[in-house]
């Protein structure tokens, strides 16, 4: 009988496990740099990426290898989402302040 | 800060330049005045301020993807007026039509909005820093005055045709221009996460990368990415066989009543 339940408590937790809410990282644009300018992202999930605009001019994150653009007033945040994707290096850009506002995204698989 | 401000318009520019000359040659082409365009990239520019104006509230609708929804709906709306001016003309409505002005007028008014809304927001930035603001000036004028430019020669290009093969290259173009706003629709959706996000079905950034002078012109033409999903080619030629369809049926309906 508790083998039935225990079954059914997993199955039931199977929906909750695939919809749960993507993880969140952080990042800051200070002085028109990002911080941090490498962010490591586990490979094949969806990440919401939390963008702070410190500053008090507007910045657009850009990324052509992760086709994403979103301008991001003065002193507002942003979120983007990112992923599913595969390892490697995604490098993304401010385009308002490229010449400074560099960074990537580096996308390892979980536990390595 | 120059090169950045030259670059960073010129793209801006590029796509609504396209579709305003494509626009300019069709009303050269039917002998038409054009007063009705100029005004139409006057409301483009006011609707763009006000876009920038109300950005950072915007981006905080739809818990924080409003952004992407309205520019979704931007690029939808243009493929919906250039679908509708393919399909007045393709029935031989043609101008001084007040419709075909106003799908013509609307597109225009979309494009110009967005793209201007950006280009502000940028020159806003560099408000207090007098300094960095006057090469930012300076660089915008001069990529405002590239991508004007490519329209004129555009424009130009066209003209020079006869004008029913003119008509025939326009209705070609508005095709592939309006059905990159459905490809570009797509990508913000993605990026909403109100559709899911697939993986790229190829990479082709070693043949031409979006960061070269090619990528960019591709992409203000039909919207060009070197890593596509499949949502994005679906969409993509669904739009394209769509308008093609709108034609087709345009000028067999005409072909009917002609009879």
């Amino acid at each position: 009988m508790m083998k039935y339940f225990f079954i059914c408590m997993a199955i039931l937790l199977i929906p909750i496990k695939s919809y749960a809410a993507p993880p969140v990282f952080e990042i800051l644009i200070k002085d028109h740099l990002f911080y941090p300018d490498e962010l490591v992202i586990p490979a094949d999930t969806k990440v919401k990426l939390l963008v702070k605009n410190q500053d008090a001019t507007p910045e657009e994150f850009e990324s052509y290898e992760l086709n994403r653009e979103k301008v991001i007033p003065g002193n507002t945040q942003a979120i983007i989402f990112v992923g599913p994707l595969k390892p490697g290096t995604y490098p993304f850009f401010g385009e308002f302040f490229p010449k400074t506002a560099q960074g990537r995204i580096i996308v390892k698989e979980s536990g390595k | 800060m120059l090169l950045n401000s030259v670059i960073l318009v010129l793209r801006e520019v590029l796509e609504a330049a396209m579709v305003v000359s494509l626009f300019m040659a069709f009303t050269t082409v039917s002998q038409q005045a054009r007063s009705f365009l100029l005004k139409a990239i006057l409301l483009g520019l006011i609707a763009g301020g006000a876009y920038a104006y109300f950005l950072p509230e915007i981006s905080n609708w739809l818990e924080g993807v409003g952004q992407e929804i309205t520019n979704t709906i931007i690029h939808i709306g243009i493929y919906v007026f250039l679908m509708g001016f393919l399909w007045l003309i393709s029935r031989d409505i043609v101008l001084p039509n007040r419709l075909v002005k106003g799908m013509m007028m609307a597109a225009i008014i979309l494009a110009i909005s967005r793209e201007s809304a950006e280009i502000m927001l940028y020159i806003s930035g560099f408000r207090s820093d007098h300094f960095l603001l006057q090469s930012v000036v300076s660089g915008s004028l001069i990529g405002l005055s590239i991508g004007v430019s490519c329209g004129i020669f555009l424009y130009h290009l066209m003209i020079a045709l006869k004008p029913a093969a003119a008509a025939k290259f326009i209705c070609v173009l508005v095709v592939i221009v309006g059905s990159s706003m459905m490809s570009q629709a797509t990508q913000f959706l993605i990026q909403a996460d109100w559709l899911a996000s697939t993986e790229p079905v190829w990479d082709s950034s070693h043949i031409i990368s979006e960061h070269s002078l090619p990528g960019q012109l591709l992409y203000a033409l039909m919207a060009y990415e070197a890593t596509p999903t499949w949502s994005q080619i679906i969409i993509y030629l669904t739009s394209l066989l769509l308008m093609l369809i709108v034609i087709l049926s345009g000028r067999f309906s005409r072909a009917i009543s002609h009879v």
